[in-house]
């Protein structure tokens, strides 16, 4: 009975067999040929728990797969039960026709690698059974734990998800070294090495699991008779598809926000740094080196200049959180070198740069860290494209916020240069790909003179407005500054702001260009025949 | 719901599967809410209820596929509260779907099977898929619905069993198919003498091929007997609307119809009820066929057109 069984159980699953089996047997060829690895590890135990890592969780699953899931897919579970056979018999037979497959198939690598051993390593007795033990017992939880899952039926890949996180959640949240529990450490890096310590805990612990995870597989194959693994094996309804899907996505987004959330950056401790502070800004000032008495100086004086910039942009943008702005001062460094060290978000800006060389312009470091401490404040989000033009508009309008458009006739030239007589919505929507084709400065410039008119049509609240939703919200590391794009992009904000569509205000920012380029002497006028009506 | 009505056994014979007070809740719905029945040997037992009415429940029990909460099965001699692997291999089980491995073919199928019976005999196997016409290299994927009941049937009757279990064998089958079926398992039984209980919720199936029936509805069983000793037992009275009818102690209504200023009253009773029974005046009795005393069985009780 039990033979016919089996030889059932392998006639049916022959396919997947041999491709397990072919797969093993690369898997048995990486271990005697690969000498680079042996030679780097110093033992072919080493490969063998590489083999134990790759193939077995693989087998297990396709082993599960075949003996467990497609049974009762197809409900031939229902045709077996009707034949004078016990169920828990059935159950068992499949438990152990998977478990000695595997058993095999690790001996096979054990022995292949043993063999591999001779002449080049000593290998004793208790080295060779603590390996078959750790090797044995790793087996039987993996395999346990795939039986089990293969009742899970159509919550199989749940189940999976859940346990993948389960597992990543204590790496990621607690920093916790899984390799030194249970089933983890009996395959770790000691594995191809430890010779006479028996991990008695770690043995204990996962014949602990795989005992619990055999129990669970035979717990829903036998209970209820069997009404639950057949309920289970069950497809899902597109209902619950959505449901599980949503519940699946939700779960993870909230697992990795939390991961996000508990990584919190370590703050920056600069010894002996000085700090400035005006406002919501406060600029923490060093230097790379003993810095001398004139350099200490200009430091303070060019770090006290940022502050006050940076206080007065929070100002203006109605925020009273900027990220903290640590400055370097670096002798070494030449004048127009500007070095940002790359903080995560949440530690703030850095910038190394050097403070008293001659040819420093200050003017285009306090642009740069504007810019810069904007995007550190948004989390980088302002880099994305769609509210990109905003940020080069802002950096590029804020040193001559209080100029009119004609007032700065070679900035209208280079904004005239850089508008195409087909500007639209559609260029500022694509906006890094408009920046590449007209150069960073005249984009940003072009954008500027869109913060002018603005200013100059619907007054300078609305343009404050309209800032303020891009540049100054507060941003979290969650979904939720995503969905905000989705649901309240960057037009939107513009109307809500403004009062206007930002589609009807891109040609009257167009106009105003071309008027104002009319109205310019006639020395600028004739460089920009393209704009004239 | 009135308890069971259970005929006379016939004294000569003896009853090779007797169920008593079997029951099975799932949740709160009782599948099966203390069945009893006698199955006597040679007999072709035709188990009828609707869908729903525990039919396949209590075969899973017979079957010891589904475990009974409470009750006793005695089966061939032995009572248990399951039934065992060895009692098993003493019945043929035919389920109400055929779920075969695709890939066997019917010659492989009954090598697989017949290793699980003692008494299981290739020859005969073949013998019936040669009768049955059934390709003994094909594929069960390869097969249509009839010709899996068949070879359901042949898997059923190789290992010549004392007990045949049919779990509404012909369900899915077209009429042409059901019809072959059935003669089959009517000329199998008659011919060896195979004790037979079969589950059907077709009327005329049972009316055509059962010695005795089993009417079961919500869990329970209403009726067990022969035939002809249930049309003696289940008459309509036939009278004008509104006339006052006092049926007594010896009758049992199953159905209250009212019609065309007609009432129509299916009663139960012993047949020298009926010899005795005082009708007013402008009723009859009539004769009701066996789909009519079914519906009065399992029907509403009431009825108003």
């Amino acid at each position: 009975m039990m033979r016919c069984l089996i030889e059932k159980e392998l006639r049916q699953h022959a396919k997947a067999l041999s491709l397990l089996f072919l797969l093993l047997l690369s898997g048995l060829a990486f271990i005697a040929r690969n000498r680079f690895l042996n030679a780097l590890s110093g033992t072919p135990f080493a490969a063998l728990r590489n083999v134990l890592w790759t193939f077995l969780p693989l087998a297990c699953l396709v082993l599960s797969h075949n003996l467990v899931v497609t049974e009762y897919r197809h409900k031939t579970q229902l045709f077996l039960e009707g034949l004078p056979l016990p169920r828990w018999r059935m159950l068992a037979l499949k438990y152990g026709l998977g478990m000695a497959l595997l058993l095999a198939a690790v001996g096979a690598a054990f022995t292949v690698t043993w063999k591999r051993t001779a002449g080049v390593d000593v290998v004793t007795t208790r080295f060779l059974l603590l390996l078959a033990l750790r090797s044995t017992c790793f087996t039987w939880f993996l395999w346990s734990l795939a039986f089990a899952h293969g009742f899970m039926g159509r919550y199989r890949l749940l189940f999976g998800v859940v346990t993948i996180c389960f597992i990543a959640a204590p790496i990621v949240i607690g920093n916790v070294e899984l390799a030194q529990y249970g089933p983890f450490a009996l395959t770790g890096d000691s594995f191809a090495y430890e010779r006479h310590l028996l991990p008695l805990t770690e043995l204990s612990v996962t014949a602990g699991y795989a005992l619990f995870w055999t129990c669970v597989g035979f717990f829903l194959g036998l209970a209820r008779d069997a009404t639950i693994a057949s309920a289970l094996s069950s497809r899902m309804s597109p209902r619950e598809k959505i449901v599980i899907t949503f519940a699946v996505f939700a779960a993870v987004v909230s697992l990795a926000t939390y991961a996000d959330h508990s990584d919190a950056a370590t703050p920056i401790h600069v010894p002996g740094g000085i700090d400035i502070t005006r406002g919501a800004v406060t600029i923490t000032t060093t230097a790379a080196e003993e810095p001398s008495e004139s350099e200490l100086s200009a430091l303070n004086r060019i770090a006290t200049r940022i502050a006050e910039e940076l206080a007065s942009v929070a100002d203006f943008l109605r925020t009273d959180q900027m990220p903290p702005i640590f400055l370097v001062h670096r002798r070494d460094l030449s004048p127009g070198h500007i070095e940002n060290a790359e903080l995560k978000p949440t530690q703030g800006l850095m910038l190394r740069a050097n403070v008293t060389a001659e040819g420093l312009s200050e003017d285009t470091l306090l642009r740069w860290i504007v810019r810069e401490a904007l995007v550190a404040k948004s989390l980088g989000r302002l880099k994305l494209e769609h509210g990109a033009w905003v940020l080069d508009a802002f950096t590029s309008w804020w040193p001559h916020r209080h100029h009119a458009l004609r007032q700065d006739p070679k900035r209208l030239e280079s904004a005239v240069r850089a508008m195409p007589p087909d500007f639209s919505v559609r260029d500022l929507n694509r906006w890094l790909s408009f920046r590449q084709t007209k150069g960073d400065e005249l984009a940003s410039t072009l954008a500027a003179t869109g913060l002018q008119v603005l200013v100059e049509q619907k007054g300078e609240e609305a343009c404050r407005r309209f800032l303020h939703s891009v540049l100054a919200v507060s941003i979290t590391k969650d979904a939720r500054p995503w969905l905000r794009d989705v649901c309240y992009p960057v037009p939107k904000r513009f109307h809500q702001s403004t009062g206007q569509p930002l589609d009807t205000f891109v040609p009257e920012w167009r106009q105003a260009l071309s008027e104002a380029e009319a109205a310019l002497p006639p020395r600028f006028q004739e460089t920009f025949p393209q704009m004239r009506p | 719901m009135t308890p069971a009505s259970v005929s006379e056994p016939p004294a000569e014979r003896t009853p090779i599967l007797k169920v008593r007070g079997l029951k099975r809740h799932f949740g709160s719905v009782a599948a099966a809410d203390g069945v009893d029945l006698n199955v006597y040997e040679g007999e072709i037992y035709g188990f009828l209820g609707i869908n729903g009415a525990g039919k396949t429940t209590t075969i899973r029990m017979l079957m010891g596929i589904t475990a009974a909460d409470t009750g006793s099965i005695s089966l061939l001699g032995q009572t248990t509260h399951r039934t065992s692997v060895s009692q098993k291999q003493r019945i043929g089980y035919v389920s109400q779907e055929q779920n075969f491995y695709p890939w066997m073919t019917c010659r492989a199928l009954g090598k697989f099977v017949g290793s699980f019976y003692p008494t299981w005999e290739a020859a005969q196997f073949s013998r019936l898929l040669e009768l049955f016409e059934i390709p003994e290299s094909r594929r069960t994927c390869e097969l249509s619905g009839g010709m899996k009941a068949k070879l359901a049937l042949a898997l059923a009757l190789a290992p010549k069993p004392a007990l045949l279990i049919l779990d509404e064998p012909t369900a899915g089958l077209d009429p042409v198919a059901r019809r072959e079926f059935m003669e089959i398992i009517v000329a199998q039984s008659r011919q060896h003498g195979r004790t037979t209980l079969f589950s059907s919720h077709l009327i005329d199936e049972v009316e055509r091929c059962a010695d005795r029936v089993g009417i079961i509805h919500q869990g329970r069983m209403r009726f067990e007997g022969n035939l002809r000793n249930l049309c003696e037992r289940v008459r309509r009275v036939r009278m004008p609307s509104g006339t006052d009818f006092a049926i007594g102690d010896h009758f049992e209504i199953w159905r209250d119809e009212e019609t065309g200023g007609e009432r129509r009253l299916a009663l139960h009773g012993e047949p020298a009820a009926w010899e005795t029974i005082a009708l007013p005046a402008g009723a009859e009795i009539m004769p009701m066929s066996l789909e009519d005393i079914f519906i009065a069985c399992v029907g509403s009780k009431r009825v108003w057109l």
